[in-house]
This record gives C-alpha cells, sequence and structure tokens, in this order.
C-alpha cells in the first residue's frame, strides 16, 4: 500500500471532480481493485462529489484504505451545505432538487458495498462509502 | 599625549609601552595589526570586548574569519588589503562576524603600515560597531532593494511608509503617497480597505488579491501579504504589507485556459463516416461544457450532411456518472428532433454494468460495444448491405 491509497482534496469547482475521481482511480487500483469495482467506485465518488458541488457549493472528499478482516477502501464527503432534509425520499430512484436524473444518490449505493448518510438541515452532510476487496 | 603625564611618573616607562597601554584602553573600537599576509599580530581590549576572541586565540589566526562567507566567497577581505594599499586607507561598512558565529554591522579603517623605504610590513585595522541608527540605515537599505511594493499604513488606512518599488508600481513619489489613503491607489478602493481591515482584526493576511493602478492608468494585478507590526510594548502600530506582481502568472493562466478552449474544440471532431452517419468519438470527461459544444457540433453536422443516422462512441470515456448520462440522453434526444437516429457504440463491460447499477434506463437507445457494429447498424438503418466481393461471383 503507498500513499496514493490515502488522501483528502477540497472540492470548490467542477474540474475538482474530475481531479478527484484521477485520485481515487489511482487508489482504487494500487490497492488491487479490478476493472469494473474501479469504474464502479470512481462513478460513485464522481455522482457524491458533483452533489457536493452542485448542493452545497464546496466541501470535501476523503479516502483511505480499511484494514482489518476485511481489506476494502472507505470514501467520505463531507459538506457543509443546506443538508438533507429526508434521507430516504433522497434515496428513492427518481427523486431529485434539481433538474438532475435523481439517480446519483441511490446508484451510489447500489455500486457500493456500504453506504451511510448522515445529514443535518443547515449544518451539512457526511456521506460515508465503502468497497470491500473481494478475494 | 597629555594623559600620560602622570603615567609616566615615577616609573618613567618608555613610549611604545605607554603607546600599548593606551591602545589597550581603549574598549570600544577594536584595533589590531594585520601582518602583509592578513594574520593578525596584535589585539587591543577592545578587540577582545567586540569581536569575543581572547588575544591568545586569535593571535595568527586570519583576519578573513570575522566575515561573513558571502563576503570571503567574493574576496572581499583580500581586495580590501589590496585596495588600502594602493590607496593609502579604506573605510567601508559591512557584516562582521563575531566569534560566536553572531554578525553585527561595524565600520572598518585598514592603513597600511610602511617603513622608512616604503614597503608595507603589515597593517592596521580599526573596526568599530556602528549604533542602531546606523543599523535602521542598513535595514531600510535591504527595504528599498526588494523588487516587492512595500507600504505601512496606519489604523485609519492613511499610508505611513512606502519603499522605491511602490513608486514604481504607482508611479506616484514617496511624498506624494504618504499620508494619503492606502485605498486610492488600487482598482478597487472598496476591495482595498476590506484588506487592511482584516489585517487589523485577524492578524494578518496572505495572498490577498488586488490590482494597483498606476497614475498613468496601468493596472497591475498583486497578491498582498500583510501582518500588523506592534511597538515595544507589543501595541499594535500598523500594518506593513507588501505586494507581489503577478501579471505573470494571469497571463499563463490566460493561455492555459485559451489553450483547454482550443483542446475542447479539437477532441470532439464530427466525422462523416458513410454518405448519411456521422461519428463522434467523445474522448475525457463530458462536463456540461463539453456535452454543450458536442451537441452543437453533432447536430450542425447532421442537418449540414442531411445524416440520418449518428454514431456516438463513448469507448474514450472513462467515467460515466448520471450527469454524463443525462448529458448524452438529452443530445439523443435533440438528434431524434432532427429526425435522425443515434447509435450508441464503445460500450465497455464495465460501463455498461456501472449504467445499469445507477439505474439508469437506456432501454430506447440502440448500443453496440464497438464502432464498427454501430457501423453495421447504421447501413442497415440506410438500407445498405456490406458485401464480400468473392460471394458475388
Amino acid at each position: 500500500m503507498n500513499s496514493h491509497c490515502k488522501g483528502e482534496m477540497p472540492i470548490d469547482t467542477e474540474n475538482d471532480i474530475v481531479m478527484a475521481r484521477k485520485y481515487v482511480r489511482e487508489a482504487a487500483v494500487a490497492l488491487g481493485f479490478g476493472v469494473t469495482d474501479v469504474t464502479r467506485i470512481v462513478t460513485a465518488t464522481s455522482e457524491l462529489t458533483r452533489n457536493i458541488y452542485v448542493y452545497a457549493g464546496s466541501g470535501i472528499i476523503r479516502w483511505h484504505p480499511i484494514n482489518g478482516n476485511a481489506a476494502g477502501l472507505e470514501l467520505v464527503f463531507e459538506d457543509h451545505g443546506p443538508g438533507i432534509a429526508d434521507v430516504s425520499l433522497a434515496l428513492k430512484p427518481g427523486y431529485t432538487t434539481s433538474k438532475g436524473l435523481g439517480m446519483g444518490l441511490p446508484g451510489s449505493k447500489r455500486l457500493m458495498d456500504e453506504m451511510e448518510v448522515l445529514s443535518e438541515i443547515g449544518k451539512g452532510t457526511i456521506i460515508r462509502i465503502r468497497k470491500w476487496l473481494k478475494r | 599625549m597629555k594623559k600620560q603625564k602622570n603615567a609616566s611618573t615615577p616609573k618613567s616607562l618608555d613610549s611604545e609601552e605607554n603607546f600599548r597601554l593606551l591602545v589597550d584602553s581603549v574598549t570600544d573600537y577594536a584595533i589590531m595589526m594585520i601582518d602583509p599576509e592578513g594574520h593578525v599580530t596584535s589585539w587591543n581590549t577592545g578587540a577582545e570586548k567586540i569581536l569575543g576572541f581572547h588575544s591568545e586565540e586569535i593571535i595568527g589566526k586570519h583576519f578573513s574569519c570575522f566575515y561573513t562567507s558571502e563576503a570571503l566567497a567574493s574576496g572581499i577581505p583580500r581586495n580590501e588589503l589590496d585596495l588600502a594599499s594602493t590607496q593609502g586607507r579604506i573605510e567601508n561598512e559591512g557584516l562582521r562576524k563575531r566569534k560566536d558565529g553572531t554578525f553585527f554591522w561595524a565600520n572598518t579603517i585598514i592603513t597600511p603600515l610602511c617603513d622608512e623605504k616604503g614597503i608595507i610590513f603589515g597593517y592596521t585595522n580599526i573596526t568599530r560597531e556602528l549604533s542602531d541608527r546606523k543599523k535602521a540605515d542598513y535595514t531600510r537599505s535591504l527595504i528599498e532593494a526588494s523588487l516587492d511594493p512595500l507600504v505601512t499604513i496606519a489604523p485609519d488606512g492613511k499610508i505611513t511608509d512606502v519603499n522605491a518599488a511602490t513608486e514604481t508600481i504607482t508611479g506616484c513619489s514617496r511624498s506624494e503617497l504618504i499620508g494619503t489613503d492606502f485605498s486610492n491607489y488600487f482598482t478597487s478602493s472598496e476591495k482595498a480597505s476590506d484588506g487592511y481591515r482584516q489585517v487589523f482584526r485577524e492578524g494578518q493576511v496572505r495572498d490577498y488579491p488586488l490590482e494597483i493602478r498606476n497614475s498613468d492608468g496601468r493596472v497591475t494585478s498583486v497578491l498582498y501579504n500583510a501582518s500588523v507590526y506592534r511597538d515595544e510594548s507589543g501595541a499594535v502600530v500598523g500594518v506593513f504589507a507588501a505586494a507581489r506582481d503577478i501579471t505573470e502568472r494571469k497571463l499563463s493562466e490566460e493561455r492555459i485556459k485559451q489553450q483547454s478552449q482550443e483542446i475542447l474544440e479539437l477532441s470532439t471532431p464530427v466525422m462523416q463516416v458513410w454518405q448519411g452517419v456521422v461519428a463522434v468519438p467523445l474522448i475525457g470527461c463530458l462536463d456540461s461544457q463539453r456535452t454543450q459544444q458536442f451537441m452543437e457540433r453533432l447536430l450542425d453536422r447532421i442537418v449540414e450532411t442531411n445524416s440520418p443516422v449518428a454514431l456516438v462512441d463513448i469507448m474514450g470515456v472513462p467515467t460515466i456518472d448520471t450527469q454524463t448520462a443525462q448529458h448524452l440522453i438529452e443530445t439523443i434526444t435533440a438528434v431524434r428532433l432532427l429526425g435522425a437516429q443515434v447509435v450508441l457504440t464503445g460500450v465497455r463491460p464495465a460501463i455498461a454494468q456501472t449504467l445499469v447499477h445507477l439505474g439508469i434506463d437506456l432501454s430506447g437507445i440502440t448500443t453496440r460495444s464497438s464502432l464498427a457494429a454501430g457501423l453495421l447498424v447504421a447501413l442497415d438503418l440506410l438500407k445498405l448491405q456490406v458485401v464480400n466481393k468473392s460471394d458475388n461471383r
């Protein structure tokens, strides 16, 4: 495992989404994920960083390997935006408050093995996603 | 020699001994003798006090050990002896090093000692530590030498001091600047006042962007680093602000922006691959700006070439998230409005799985895994057939 597998970067512009995808792709490849899982992780990263950019304006993404009984990659998306009023509604496919498809949040959940959404109105949102390395 | 009147009686010391006592009693000046090569041959109490060496430590050593390494590198100690020899005397100011490694600003006079025939048998070196005022002059000379415009601002926003670089960048003289409002010299005086107020409030500010307006109308983009400075009691006196000219950086940012615009144009070619078939190989990430570009070009080319079929190849798109998918769907819908059809090609297995997981419905769109397979679909739609010549015979 090298330094690529762990990192963080602020999300302030649309270009940061591209950079986040690049870094997370490098981390996932370095950890030994296969092509399909790498694509899934990168796509979920793209969705969630775009949510930060679109809804909160700015935030931060962190990623680090998970070690222990099972190995994997955990990513944390944190912002101090408006928060999500109804998390279970936001996780329903097709629900959107912007002009999007309403697939980003539920889609990301399906792409990953685990997802936790912590959100408080007016305070912000923390989303934690994990993908386990299959052996 | 009046003073020695008392000392001369009753022991009647010889004049050389008297002179030695006189030199030794001087404590505010380092007085030393140096041989023609530069080695110290005698050393007084003042030298011990100012430079820190005892006479037994320093006698026989070369006097260059009092100089900074920069001065040594440029051969200054040797030059000073040579100049003293040719000019009969040399006086200068500069940094000198003590035994403990600390530096002080010194005035040094070196005079050659000649015998009756005029042959130099050594030098006297008289070194004096300069007053605080002189140190201040030295500091001032550094401030003036700075290429970055420096300014101090009072709490009421009035300029209290500037350096030469500030005069150059504003086109105003020191006397014109001092006492006037700092904010007068910027394109946005409001932003300038906000800036120094923030420094007073927070103690310091880094990389604060402002534009300095020269009296001739030219505008320079700068970034300010500024902090408050205090008097001996610790009370804030004002703000010290240093600007950095970022015109060059701005230019290169502009250039990069322009180039990425050019790359944007380059990377979405719409090619006619058959009579009635256009193809777009998409490469890289599809953000909203690029999709807009790509959509416009594709629609234009479809009309221009009167093509009923468009092949959109996504082999070179590394990630398709919901936004990219939405852009693609919108583009495909727009093409349909023109009465043409889109075949999405280059759908890689990993992308296909991701799209399914994301829940994106592409069921209304014809997709193929390769461009070649897409072209066959297109030809089929045009009621054309590719035949093997040998089969035809």
